[in-house]
């Protein structure tokens, strides 16, 4: 059987181009376009992992993130964080993420809710690079 | 070597071994100064300035480490050289302690003393060149700053480059948003291709196309900004403009559970406007509406988009009302007020901050005017009002308003 993919982005070209690459490399996949649905669809279809868009309407990625990680039920399914935020915000995004943590643990969870403990377990920079995303799948599924 | 190198001063109590010394580094190229006690020492130092010392540290009066603190307090970049006993580990170790570059042990064999003033040579050399650097980076850094304020001047003076900056970067930022687009596509349809599967051949296909399209109409919208254009009028019908627009929108609001609603006024029949204009307002407005609703974070709202057409008559002349309203986010007042004023998207990456830009720019043209009605959290009502014209109001000899 193969490994279901969620994917939560609001524009339908990356999602549709999501899916294909995922197609391509053996996975199935369904989507959501915002975090609000995206949080549904994870209770309802109980995904492998989870690709995630930050920036979304209604409810951003790492609102829905900090939930998903509260939720026994869903905490255990891998998160790649797929994103242009450090382009549209200039801040170098997977250094905040991954170094932050372990620089000022405190100021990190003020800011994003989050722990060293609980950060994403892959993270991947729009414009999407196909075999950047597939390594960032294969590794947070142990594959 | 350079001329203040050459000179050495040498300070030492016993005769013979001054003696030799002056001989051996004056064969060397040295000019050598000689003292034979501390305070003599001194003396020479204040007069000649060398920026090599040798010294003895065993003398009656005033010793080696006396004469080392001495001369670093009047010239820390002056090296001291120190010549201690045969074993005389502590002298030594005091000597470095305060500032001594070198020791040297008795008996002083050549070699090792030439190999210690090579290295003081260059100490001194690195701080007469970290001393030069130093002076450079202020001397730069006093240009930098001069030139710093002038391009300051500049930008304040100039307040429209820094929005010109901001809209090359948004507009930049669309484009590699289509980019990606089209990229995905391209994947798409040679993956398709290759291992023939026409349904991602298909979708590949659509992505291409669709972001083609964002770009023609994004070169739309520019020329439309840029250029001047006389409106092209013709008698129209503005109730079925809006239904063509309002129509444009209902798949994508069904896909996000969003109401399209519609109240024409029936009394509204012909106007002599310009109806792809007119259209294209539309089209901008009715797609902010429902952006709004896209993005309202409240999700217990039953979102709508309504879209009236209303006939207005005051003194006597008949006015064309167009309101488009939805129950979306709303604005702050900070987006209200940026709102028209310049290149400005909330939509991030998904914007362009030319929309309203266009709709206004062609609304003056028309004659008409735009008004905006916003509250935070409940909603946006943008209203256009125009003239209702005829082809008499266009005839030779009557100017355009």
């Amino acid at each position: 059987m193969s490994k279901r993919v969620l994917i939560v982005d609001d524009e339908p070209d990356i999602v549709t181009f999501l899916s294909a690459v995922l197609e391509e490399n053996g996975y199935t996949s369904t989507s959501a376009k915002d975090g609000v649905e995206g949080l549904e669809a994870l209770r309802r279809e109980k995904p492998d992992l989870v690709l995630l868009d930050l920036m979304m309407p209604k409810k951003s990625g790492i609102a829905m993130f900090q939930e998903l990680r509260k939720d026994p039920e869903l905490s255990h399914i891998p998160v790649v964080v797929v994103t242009g935020v450090s382009e549209v915000t200039g801040v170098d995004f997977r250094n905040f993420m991954y170094k932050q943590p372990l620089k000022d643990e405190k100021k990190f969870a003020e800011t994003t809710g989050l722990t060293k403990y609980t950060i994403p377990d892959g993270y991947v920079e729009k414009p999407i690079d196909p075999d950047e995303l597939i390594k960032a799948v294969k590794k947070a599924l142990k594959e | 070597m350079a001329m203040e190198l050459k000179n050495l001063l040498v300070i030492d109590d016993e005769a013979p071994i001054l003696e030799m010394l002056e001989m051996s580094l004056a064969s060397e190229g040295y000019h050598v100064l000689t003292a034979e006690s501390g305070s003599h020492g001194l003396q020479v130092f204040k007069q000649h300035r060398p920026k090599l010392v040798l010294t003895d540290i065993k003398m009656p009066e005033m010793d080696g480490i006396e004469v080392l603190k001495r001369i670093k307090t009047m010239d820390r970049d002056t090296e001291v050289i120190v010549i201690t006993g045969h074993g005389d580990m502590d002298s030594a170790i005091s000597a470095i302690r305060h500032g001594a570059s070198d020791f040297i042990t008795k008996p002083i064999r050549d070699e090792i003393l030439m190999l210690a003033l090579e290295r003081a040579k260059e100490k001194v050399r690195i701080h007469q060149q970290l001393r030069d650097y130093t002076e450079n980076l202020e001397e730069k850094i006093e240009v930098c700053k001069v030139e710093l304020k002038r391009a300051e001047a500049e930008l304040i003076k100039n307040e429209r480059l820094a929005s010109i900056g901001e809209t090359v970067a948004g507009l930049a930022h669309y484009i590699k948003n289509i980019l990606t687009g089209l990229r995905g596509g391209m994947y798409m349809v040679n993956r398709g291709m290759a291992g023939d599967k026409p349904k991602m051949l298909q979708d590949g296909w659509a992505m291409v196309q669709r972001n083609i399209e964002k770009v023609s109409q994004l070169v739309l919208d520019l020329l439309q900004y840029s250029k001047d254009r006389v409106p092209e009028r013709s008698m129209c019908r503005p109730n079925d403009i809006a239904r063509d627009a309002m129509d444009l929108f209902q798949e994508k609001a069904g896909l996000h559970g969003i109401v399209l609603k519609a109240f024409f006024d029936e009394g509204l029949e012909e106007a002599y406007t310009d109806q792809e204009a007119l259209y294209r307002v539309l089209l901008n407005l009715i797609s902010n509406a429902i952006d709004a609703c896209i993005f309202d974070p409240d999700t217990g709202k039953a979102w709508e988009v309504v879209l009236r057409t209303t006939l207005e008559e005051q003194n006597g002349q008949g006015r064309l009302v167009f309101e488009v309203s939805d129950n979306g986010t709303g604005m702050t007042d900070e987006v209200k007020a940026k709102l028209f004023s310049r290149f400005f998207s909330t939509k991030g990456g998904q914007g362009t901050g030319l929309g309203l830009l266009v709709t206004q720019k062609i609304i003056k043209e028309l004659g008409g005017e735009i008004s905006v009605d916003s509250t935070e959290g409940q909603g946006t009502t943008f209203t256009v009002r125009l003239d209702l014209q005829t082809p008499a109001d266009h005839a030779p000899g009557v100017d355009e308003r």
